[in-house]
């Protein structure tokens, strides 16, 4: 260990919490213009924060980190010390962000995914910009990288687009209105709401009033998740130098990312309806613990889908038939995205006989439902999995709305195979097929002596 | 090379279950006696009708590469994990089981486990020994 040591960041992860512990009455005080209070309140922040601060500074002080020739070693914790070794070739990839906040302080964030299973899955610390430049040139060296894929125009306009992803959006937004409401009060969440019901008014001179609330808030979470979709695309390119895949891009907040070409163990062609609307597909993969993250590799146009093999040399498309539909059964496709139509049907008919106004809502129920029924249809054609010619294995399934076609690159599988007695009657079963970052494709229908026959040699 | 569950390795994982479930139940006893004691016979039931028949159906087989874990008798379920990718072999006993020579065994590949209850402790360190070289020794 040559001494060097985390980014200070990585231990005032302990000093952010006391300075929300402090903020919040001195805030109060302040508002209330209550003197008094805020002398107090001042006295007890200066005692928590020193408190803090000595304690995330022996932690600073005792935490380190050295690069060798060949590995990274890592050593944390006070009076249990941990001290990890990682060799080069366990990484699978490495990841580093730098956020708003890292910016300001000369930081970033490393991320690093191990190839094996085995303790821990993934290693997080905070280092400076040069010390994680550096161990990104140690762990996965890169002497020039030629970019494969940097979207312009419409290809941007659709990769910002099929990057969207409603749940992270959410979740960040309800986080930092959170945050700021932590220090404002709530006054913050009630001009939010005031301002969403006037644009809910505004919407309900054109539509129904239950159909103007759903538009409204429809609009409203579209606008949040491609807002933040394009800050965490903006500038992205990918490129390939020698065996490592590297992705960079980001408006606020910076993210690259460096995957070691050997150890992706699957690459999942997402085929969903903004894909199908725009003809262009998501591309994510798989590499040891590391399952894809939020953005996308890159998008495929549709058709073009062998351009994945510029990237992932191993990439191949099913070779052969992925399953026979005539032995299938309808009714395991179908069950649920049918129960839920038939259910919006009886609510449907309920409701045109006693409240006419609540029509518009269960009729986008009845939409919806009937969308996952039509993918549920092209499940039922197309789901399967296959062994192809140059060793990989094809498994095509169907989720929600999303159409998954997967092309599994590794040998460290497992596979688990279900049959009910209906099932092993017509000689069909279904098939888990998980990978070592812990995901799992379920392959339904799959002909029973297909499945027994798949071997682990690929 | 074919392992299986024995009947009483089952049994008496079976009897550590029902026995948890009546600790469980144990709370409930004050407060409705008969509903207690109504659950609790339900849950013997299931344990010794559903859950020792399915764990006493489980076969373990060893093939030159993979190894495949079968069971269930109505509702059947079959793991397939690459041997050379089996990445962890716990052995756990208790002092009744030591005694009738059984065990419980969870093997850990990549992004899965499995648990093997009530199998045979010769069989289970077999399998150990012949995974800890890699799956190629015996």
């Amino acid at each position: 260990m040559n001494g060097r040591r985390f980014h200070i960041l990585y231990c005032l992860r302990l000093f952010r919490y006391a300075l929300l512990l402090c903020l919040v009455p001195m805030v109060q005080a302040l508002i209330a213009f209550d003197w008094t209070s805020l002398f107090t309140a001042l006295k007890q922040d200066a005692a928590i924060l020193l408190f803090f601060l000595a304690v995330s500074l022996v932690r600073w002080y005792v935490t380190g980190f050295a690069l060798t020739q060949d590995s990274f070693e890592a050593q944390t914790g006070v009076f249990v010390h941990s001290k990890y070794t990682f060799s080069k070739s366990s990484v699978a990839v490495l990841e580093i962000v730098r956020p708003l906040y890292c910016r300001l302080l000369g930081a970033s964030r490393v991320t690093l995914y191990f190839h094996n299973y085995a303790a821990p899955r993934r290693f997080q610390c905070y280092l400076t910009k040069r010390d994680a430049q550096a161990l990104a040139d140690l762990l996965m060296p890169v002497r020039q990288d030629h970019s494969i894929f940097s979207p312009t125009g419409y290809e941007k306009l659709s990769f910002v687009m099929l990057s969207a992803n409603v749940i992270t959006a959410c979740a960040f937004a309800w986080v930092s209105l959170d945050r700021i409401q932590e220090v404002l009060g709530d006054s913050l969440r009630q001009l939010a709401w005031m301002q969403f019901e006037q644009i809910e008014l505004l919407v309900e001179r054109i539509l129904p009033a239950g159909l103007a609330a759903l538009a409204t808030l429809f609009f409203l979470v579209g606008g949040l998740t491609f807002l933040y979709a394009f800050l965490h695309t903006a500038g992205f390119r990918v490129c390939r130098n020698g065996g490592i895949i590297i992705s960079k891009g980001g408006l606020v907040t910076k993210t690259e990312r460096r995957v070691r070409l050997r150890c992706v163990s699957a690459c999942d062609i997402r085929v969903t309806p903004a894909g199908r609307l725009l003809r262009r597909y998501p591309v994510f993969i798989a590499a040891g613990s590391f399952t894809g993250g939020e953005v996308p590799l890159f998008v495929v146009k549709k058709g073009q889908e062998a351009r994945v093999e510029a990237l992932l040399p191993g990439y191949s498309k099913p070779d052969g038939p992925l399953c026979d539909p005539a032995r299938k059964s309808p009714v395991q496709y179908l069950w649920k995205p049918g129960a839920l139509l038939a259910l919006g049907l009886a609510l449907c008919g309920v409701a045109f006989n006693v409240l006419p106004g609540v029509l518009p809502v269960l009729a986008a129920w009845v939409l919806g439902a009937l969308g996952c029924m039509i993918v549920s249809l092209e499940g039922l054609r197309r789901e399967g999995l296959h062994k192809n010619e140059n060793r990989t294995l094809s498994v095509v399934f169907t989720r929600f709305f999303t159409r998954h076609e997967v092309c599994v690159l590794t040998q460290d599988l497992a596979y688990t195979l279900f049959e009910h007695p209906f099932s092993v009657s017509e000689g069909r079963c279904d098939v888990t097929v998980c990978l070592p970052c812990r995901m799992r494709y379920k392959a339904r229908g799959v002909l029973q002596y297909q499945a027994r026959s798949i071997p682990f040699s690929l | 090379m074919e392992f299986r569950v024995t009947r009483s390795g089952a049994a008496l994982i079976g009897f550590w279950v029902i026995l948890a479930g009546a600790v469980v139940s144990i709370p409930f006893w004050s407060l409705n006696a008969v509903a207690a004691l109504f659950w609790l016979a339900v849950w013997c039931v299931v344990c010794l009708c559903v859950l020792v028949p399915r764990w006493a159906s489980c076969r373990v087989r060893v093939g030159g590469n993979h190894l495949t874990v079968r069971r269930g008798l109505l509702f059947l379920v079959t793991k397939r994990m690459p041997l050379r990718f089996i990445s962890g072999c716990h052995i756990l006993q208790t002092p009744v089981g030591r005694r009738m020579g059984g065990c419980v065994l969870v093997l850990i590949a990549s992004g899965t486990f499995t648990v093997i209850p009530g199998i045979r402790r010769a069989d289970a360190e077999q399998l150990a020994a012949k995974l800890s070289h890699g799956g190629k020794l015996l």
